[in-house]
């Protein structure tokens, strides 16, 4: 497994596509919120201060989330970005994906439901459950719905892993 | 042993296709939901809140623009003709806007004293998350502005804030008792109120002004420039961000 993740990163190319989907889709997690507001500051102010205050809004993962949640959303975003780099090593090198790609899809979404809630649920899940009369389940979960975004992040962690392997994995047969 | 080692790899075909199409599957229902749901109710966090007082369910379509005009019966710090003002939406069971809240002080402390910058205070208490306790909460502090005026209710905003457990596990009674005490409320005129249609429909008027300007969680915060621009700030932002905000404003 891990010479699969070794044969992977050591090519600088796939280290570094890793780094930038696992900044994007951290980028995405923190900034989602305020996308509206980002934009009227993008049209109201100078490039210089729109970065600046996108730049700025990177600070949200210190007050807009738990401490617990903030490490599952860094987390989350790595192992997207691993998830990525591996699944586009396999396709380009036409090696099988087996159910890899598909649990890594799984897993993101899984997280994306546990992500709003971290912001008193301000996403998905309480809006899915409050549109079935289920509000309540949140109440009683003890991670006010989070353990979706765990759950995420284990199963991409075992997307991961799923990949690595493939690609230590032989292509053809022994002798 | 060639047929047994076929039929093991035709095995895990099989098993990893399955996963494959039980992944898609799961993917897919959850995306469509979300899609679905999402687009049905914008205002997500609140659809059980979403009811007038007769338990109806309002038709308006969130915007901004329904911001209610901060007037005199609305609790405000700092100075009430302030070129910027910040309507702060929050929830006294809410984590993130005991951090806001600290916030909102310390940009108070650079802005407020010059006049530059007021904060409007609004209820929006979330009850499906926060059960019975946001409520009381709010109508706790509801009644010390009723009973002791716009002052009196900033204070204790500030102690409910310091005070409050968040996430529904505050003892609300409790705390009431030790703050009313600190302040020299009467506990008796204060229980009194708590009880009254007036401060219910209070809370409800802010709560449901959230849910009309757009407000999907807790807290929720529309900064006014002083040539009228709105601006939403959804959740606990940093200083920073909301420090940078106001300038842009002011500028």
């Amino acid at each position: 497994m891990l010479a699969g993740v070794r044969t992977v990163f050591s090519e600088l190319r796939y280290a570094t596509f890793a780094v930038i989907v696992a900044w994007f889709v951290f980028s995405l997690v923190v900034w989602w919120p305020n996308m509206s507001l980002l934009l009227q500051v993008a049209t109201n102010a100078s490039s210089f201060e729109t970065v600046q205050f996108a730049f700025g809004l990177y600070g949200s993962i210190g007050t807009n989330f738990s401490v617990v949640s903030a490490v599952a959303v860094s987390l989350l975003s790595l192992l997207f970005g691993l998830n990525v780099a591996l699944t586009t090593y396999l396709v380009r090198h036409k090696m099988p994906l087996f159910g890899g790609a598909a649990t890594s899809t799984a897993g993101m979404v899984l997280a994306v439901f546990g992500v709003g809630c971290s912001a008193c649920g301000s996403i998905l899940l309480t809006g899915l459950l409050s549109s079935l009369g289920g509000a309540w389940l949140l109440v009683w979960l003890p991670y006010g719905g989070e353990e979706f975004l765990f759950l995420g992040v284990a199963i991409l962690l075992y997307a991961t892993l799923t990949l690595a392997r493939q690609v230590s994995r032989p292509t053809t047969c022994a002798a | 042993m060639l047929v047994r080692h076929r039929n093991h790899i035709f095995m895990n075909e099989n098993k990893s296709s399955l996963i494959i199409a039980t992944a898609i599957i799961i993917a897919g229902a959850l995306i469509a939901s979300a899609v679905i749901y999402t687009d049905q109710n914008k205002q997500v966090v609140v659809a059980e809140n979403n009811l007038d007082t007769t338990g109806t369910p309002q038709q308006e379509q969130p915007s901004v623009d329904n911001l209610t005009p901060v007037a005199e019966s609305d609790h405000v710090r700092g100075d009430r003709n302030a070129p910027v003002m910040i309507v702060s939406y929050s929830d006294f069971e809410c984590p993130f806007c005991k951090r806001f809240h600290n916030t909102m002080l310390q940009i108070m402390d650079e802005y407020g004293a010059s006049g530059q910058v007021a904060w409007v205070f609004r209820h929006f208490p979330l009850e499906a998350l926060h059960p019975v306790k946001a409520r009381q909460a709010a109508l706790a502090t509801e009644c010390a502005a009723t009973l002791g005026g716009n002052d009196v209710f900033w204070q204790y905003v500030d102690r409910m804030s310091e005070l409050s457990l968040a996430n529904n596990r505050t003892d609300v009674p409790a705390v009431v008792a030790q703050i009313n005490e600190e302040l020299g409320i009467d506990d008796a005129a204060h229980t009194a109120c708590m009880e009254s249609s007036e401060a219910d429909a209070a809370v409800q008027t802010d709560l449901e002004n959230a849910i009309a300007s757009g407000g999907k969680g807790t807290p929720w915060s529309i900064l006014v420039g002083p040539d009228g621009a709105k601006y939403t700030i959804n959740g606990a932002q940093p200083y920073e961000s909301i420090k940078q905000l106001i300038e842009l404003a002011l500028n």
